[in-house]
């Protein structure tokens, strides 16, 4: 049977902020569905152009949320960007030992204390491909289940910014020596996205989120934390969620999902 | 305050209330993609209110001098938000802003004062042996999930929804979030499908709105079916015969109305004993036994 182009729904026109070429897009089921299944409803299509790479937000209903330019280093079609990071920044991980992540949509490669003969999981998704080698053995589906899960956030991530792919996979790291803590393709989205990402209250729901304090955030996440994203007119995700340790960053991005699924902030591609 | 000034005061939304129909009509004559069923509703809340006026007037003149406590202020904010998320939740299908305003009215006053007793002798009396946990149509199923969580073993929670609610996936992420929260085990079904609990629940909760829209009677029928025997029936129900709170509810899609006397004949007619009604401003907290 022959493999079928997905529907098209919509055609989109718009110009890139950084060198003003038109951009023309298709919206199709594919697309549609990848926004569908966002945390934040959204789905990205890429432009290359050279230098950048212009990326165009799209909404559940296919309508257009923004334009975003990430510089593209590689001077070649078929060059990446490589950063390596240092061992020191893998120091405090349990389970593994090194890693490989490739982002072909935005040629970039980040790898840290991965040798080559170190492999042991592959896993990829559409345009992302993540390499792991581990320091010890354990449960084969629990590694497979949330090395997939973090790979399919990382799939539909747009962050230049090496950090937020490492801090994913910090995550991964603790969810590997603790997997009845639950965590989510969401939390591992919004982490991969910290940077692209803007937080900003909507009011008057943080008004009441302020004064009620509805007991399933505020048993279950640090209240300061709660309050003082509550009280913060606008900040970056990136800032909010900034600690040296996984299982804080977890808790936080939880906690800011759990607050947008309840319209009291909101978060915006910036 | 007494129930029939609560009822008085809830003439105090009315303005509001029909401020936010005005609103939807007027985005629907300004060319907004307003649905039908959004206009509709509209136009029915103006000539409800309209037909109310010497009801309001008669209303405030009985408010007259009467100081509002502040568990009715705190009613009165959080119905505000309330009629938002509703013309949100009409106009546009996004049901977050509904599950926000479920959890901010549980933390009202008279709401926290009722769910705490509720869920204390709720506990007492299963005396922490619960295995099984059902919550019916709630968008928030707090009640449940703090009853489970005092069980001395690991109980399942079930939220049982009506269609609607089981419709909205932002809905039924929240709930499916509270089980897992509270790291507790279960599942959101429809309650068309939740005959495989039926005579099994130690408990059975329904506690707001979307429950109440589902109708009182089909609550008590559905909530019996899933008792087991000498199984607890925890709920809070409005107190909305009076004009005032029923025009309020009635906004929301609750068109049974209900007294004491009223729910005492629904409890006894459905097969419950030893019921216990706690009055908590206009709202009551039941608690009875499953024979």
């Amino acid at each position: 049977m022959s493999s079928q182009r997905p529907l098209l729904r919509k055609v989109l026109k718009t110009r890139c902020p950084r060198c003003g070429r038109d951009i023309v897009v298709e919206v199709n089921e594919r697309i549609l569905m990848e926004a569908r299944n966002n945390p934040l409803g959204m789905a990205g299509i890429v432009e290359m152009h050279g230098d950048h790479a212009a990326v165009v937000y799209v909404d559940r209903n296919g309508n257009e949320r923004g334009v975003r330019v990430y510089p593209v280093l590689a001077k070649g079609a078929e060059e990446y960007t490589v950063f390596t990071l240092p061992s020191a920044s893998l120091e405090n991980f349990y389970n593994i030992g090194g890693f490989s992540l490739t982002l072909k949509k935005l040629r970039m490669m980040i790898r840290a204390g991965l040798q080559e003969e170190g492999v042991t999981l592959r896993a990829s998704k559409g345009e992302a491909v993540l390499e792991l080698d581990f320091k010890r053995d354990f449960s084969w589906s629990t590694v497979k289940r949330f090395t997939w899960i973090l790979v399919d956030a990382v799939s539909t991530s747009y962050s230049e910014n090496p950090n937020d792919y490492l801090n994913a996979v910090k995550l991964l790291d603790v969810v590997l020596r603790e997997p009845q803590f639950f965590y989510s393709k969401d939390v591992f989205w919004l982490v991969t996205n910290a940077s692209t990402i803007t937080m900003k209250t909507r009011l008057p729901e943080a008004m009441l989120f302020r004064k009620y304090r509805p007991s399933m955030l505020f048993e279950r996440y640090d209240t300061r934390f709660l309050l003082r994203v509550a009280e913060t007119p606008s900040e970056p995700v990136s800032k909010l969620l900034r600690s040296d340790n996984p299982h804080v960053v977890y808790s936080r991005a939880d906690a800011l999902l759990a607050m947008y699924k309840r319209g009291i902030i909101d978060l915006v591609v910036e | 305050m007494s129930v029939e000034l609560y009822h008085d005061a809830f003439f105090l939304l009315f303005p509001d209330l029909k401020k936010t129909a005005d609103a939807v009509i007027e985005e629907a004559e300004a060319g907004m993609p307003v649905p039908q069923e959004a206009l509709e509703w509209a136009r029915r809340v103006k000539t409800r209110i309209d037909n109310l006026r010497d009801d309001m007037a008669v209303a405030s003149r009985r408010l007259n001098g009467v100081t509002i406590p502040i568990e009715f202020q705190e009613l009165e904010e959080v119905s505000r938000y309330g009629f938002t998320a509703l013309k949100r939740r009409l106009v546009s299908g996004d049901d977050k802003y509904h599950v926000f305003f479920n959890e901010i009215s549980y933390e009202t006053r008279l709401f926290r004062s009722a769910f705490t007793s509720l869920s204390t002798r709720a506990a007492e009396t299963l005396n922490g042996n619960i295995s099984l946990v059902v919550e019916i149509n709630d968008a928030a199923p707090l009640l449940a999930v703090k009853v489970a969580s005092r069980s001395t073993s690991k109980a399942k929670v079930v939220v049982a929804d009506a269609v609607d609610v089981y419709g909205s996936d932002a809905i039924r992420g929240i709930q499916s979030d509270y089980i897992k929260k509270y790291l507790l085990d279960g599942e959101v079904l429809r309650i068309d499908e939740a005959s495989e609990y039926e005579g099994k629940a130690d408990l059975v909760a329904f506690t707001f709105i979307d429950a109440w829209r589902y109708g009182f009677r089909k609550l008590f029928a559905a909530a019996r079916r899933l008792l087991a025997p000498g199984g607890v029936l925890a709920a809070l129900l409005p107190l909305n015969s009076r004009e005032g709170l029923r025009t309020i509810l009635w906004a929301w899609g609750v068109t049974e109305f209900l007294d004491v006397d009223e729910l005492r004949k629904i409890v006894r007619s459905q097969g419950y004993v030893d019921p216990s009604l706690r009055v908590y401003g206009p709202f009551v907290a039941l608690m009875a036994t499953a024979k």
